[in-house]
């Protein structure tokens, strides 16, 4: 019997079948790919920085010393670029080998935020138009305190130290409150200043850069074309204890990193009309004013008023 | 069967959901970040001295029963005035010498150790030296005479004031003792026969000196 060549290979193949679906195991070619996607947790952190410093008023000079090196060494202000009224400003003195009188008579030095200076055609000015930095106001901020000196404006604290005390009548202090975003997420932020009710009609926190003070004209205060009265609101209320709240709201979120550009509040002053009876009774023959930095994610809101509205509703 | 099941397994979703969209709230990452800064006020105050005796080691209090006056004579009795800022702030500060308004032709404050000031009691006299200003006038309801010496210096916290702006009350011969209106009441330690003697202080903040700073001082007797 002729065995066909074809029935071999297929008896062949159908015997393996058989065997492997008997006890064998048959391997396949694969192939394997994988993927990992982090995801982090966005964060909302804010610092709540209190400086005798206003954004604006640095002198964007330099402080004249009885050498140029020594003036060179005293500049403690930044010239930095600025924008007033939509246009750039630069200051004449703004340069770095710019020549020093050596005369200083009638030249005061640090003397309420501003720095007064002379250049060799006997000229004097102060505090010419100039941004102190987000550093600088944080060094200014933050550590012991320095006292000021003729030549150098200390710090906050030396400041809060030598000022705060003995007030009278009619005598204001500097009080400048800025925020700055230490988180990841953009967020906004508001300030809201409280005065005790023992001493909210003895004593005025001014505010004079928001529409609610019409001596400040809104166009004279504006950063690259953002009027004032779009960068910031206030609204102030009085809370069942009777202490007055003072409520700043920045309009625009922070993004990481940055810090608002004004304070909403300039000074404290003791009312004019007061008498030292007023005060009788306070304790520690004084009274202290609370600064409070609120933040919020700023995603998911469209607006700072509605963010807020969603920070008291979760926190009340 | 599985349309059945299919159509239980939504139904147990859309209730899931419903419960789940009625009982959680949305919430928000939030931080807030808070300082407090104390102020205190100042308190202004001075103490009035007055001697009778500057010389020597130590100044003596003045005691008007050493100086028993006597009718028909000049009597003088030493009046020496001083003021110390016990406050917490510097202060401008004046010495303020009423005589009820019976006594002033004659009752003079003697202020001749100021230099070229001489004992006048002409009405808004004024005379000066290198520390004081001296003015003498009547009260604006015509009950006293009165000679304000204001100090030109600031008085800082607890120092005081520069010698001596006056030396002595003169009380000319027709005087009369007489103890209506002219005692003092309540046994004052500021007061000689009625005269009394104020030290005034008022904050320097707010005021180029001290003339412009008592002009608004509201007085008190």
């Amino acid at each position: 019997m002729k065995i066909n060549r074809k029935t071999v290979l297929t008896t062949a193949a159908v015997l393996g079948v058989v065997a492997l679906a008997a006890g064998g195991t048959m391997a396949y070619f694969t192939d394997h790919e994988t993927k990992t996607n982090e995801f982090t947790i966005g964060s909302v952190d804010v610092t709540l920085y209190e400086s005798q410093l206003h954004r604006v008023n640095a002198n964007v000079g330099v402080y004249f010393n009885s050498d140029e090196a020594s003036a060179q060494a005293g500049n403690y202000h930044l010239c930095v670029p600025y924008t007033y009224q939509g246009a750039p400003y630069v200051n004449p003195y703004c340069t770095p080998n710019i020549a020093v009188s050596t005369d200083l008579s009638g030249v005061s030095a640090w003397q309420n935020g501003h720095v007064r200076a002379q250049n060799v055609a006997g000229q004097q000015g102060s505090s010419q138009r100039g941004v102190f930095s987000d550093e600088q106001i944080r060094t200014d901020a933050t550590g012991t305190a320095i006292a000021a000196t003729a030549t150098n404006p200390g710090n906050y604290a030396g400041y809060v130290a030598a000022e705060y005390q003995n007030l009278v009548p009619g005598q204001q202090v500097r009080k400048f409150v800025y925020v700055q975003n230490d988180g990841n997420s953009d967020a906004y932020v508001r300030v809201k200043v409280t005065i005790p009710a023992n001493v909210a009609n003895l004593v005025t926190v001014k505010a004079p850069h928001t529409p609610q003070e019409p001596s400040t004209p809104a166009g004279n205060m504006n950063i690259d074309g953002v009027e004032l009265g779009a960068y910031l609101t206030e609204t102030d209320t009085t809370n069942d204890a009777g202490d007055k709240i003072m409520t700043f709201v920045y309009t625009s979120p922070l993004k990481p990193n940055e810090m608002t550009y004004w304070s909403p509040i300039t000074t404290v002053k003791i009312n004019d009309n007061v008498k030292e009876s007023d005060f009788v009774g306070l304790a520690n023959n004084g009274f202290g004013i609370t600064v409070d930095a609120d933040a919020i994610q700023a995603g998911g809101f469209s607006t700072a008023a509605e963010a807020f509205a969603a920070y008291d509703a979760q926190n009340s | 069967m599985y349309r059945k099941i299919r159509i239980t397994v939504v139904s147990l979703v859309i209730i899931v959901v419903c419960a789940l969209s009625s009982t959680t709230t949305l919430s928000y990452f939030t931080d807030t970040d808070a300082k407090i800064n104390d102020f205190t006020i100042g308190s202004i105050s001075t103490v009035l001295a007055i001697y009778d005796d500057v010389t020597g080691d130590g100044k003596r209090p003045l005691d008007v029963n050493r100086y028993p006056l006597t009718t028909g004579e000049q009597n003088d009795i030493p009046f020496y005035l001083q003021a110390t800022n016990s406050g917490n702030v510097s202060v401008y500060q004046r010495f303020r010498v009423v005589i009820p308004i019976a006594l002033a032709s004659m009752v003079t404050l003697d202020l001749s150790d100021m230099d070229d000031c001489v004992v006048e009691t002409a009405p808004d006299y004024t005379c000066s030296n290198a520390d004081y200003i001296a003015t003498y006038n009547s009260s604006v309801d015509n009950t006293y005479a009165e000679y304000y010496v204001v100090s030109k210096n600031v008085l800082g916290v607890g120092r005081t004031t520069s010698e001596w702006p006056t030396t002595s009350i003169h009380i000319d011969g027709n005087f009369v003792a007489d103890d209506s209106g002219f005692a003092c009441e309540n046994d004052s330690n500021n007061c000689v026969l009625g005269i009394r003697a104020y030290s005034d202080a008022i904050q320097t903040a707010g005021f180029v000196d001290a003339v412009t700073a008592f002009e608004n001082l509201t007085e008190t007797y």
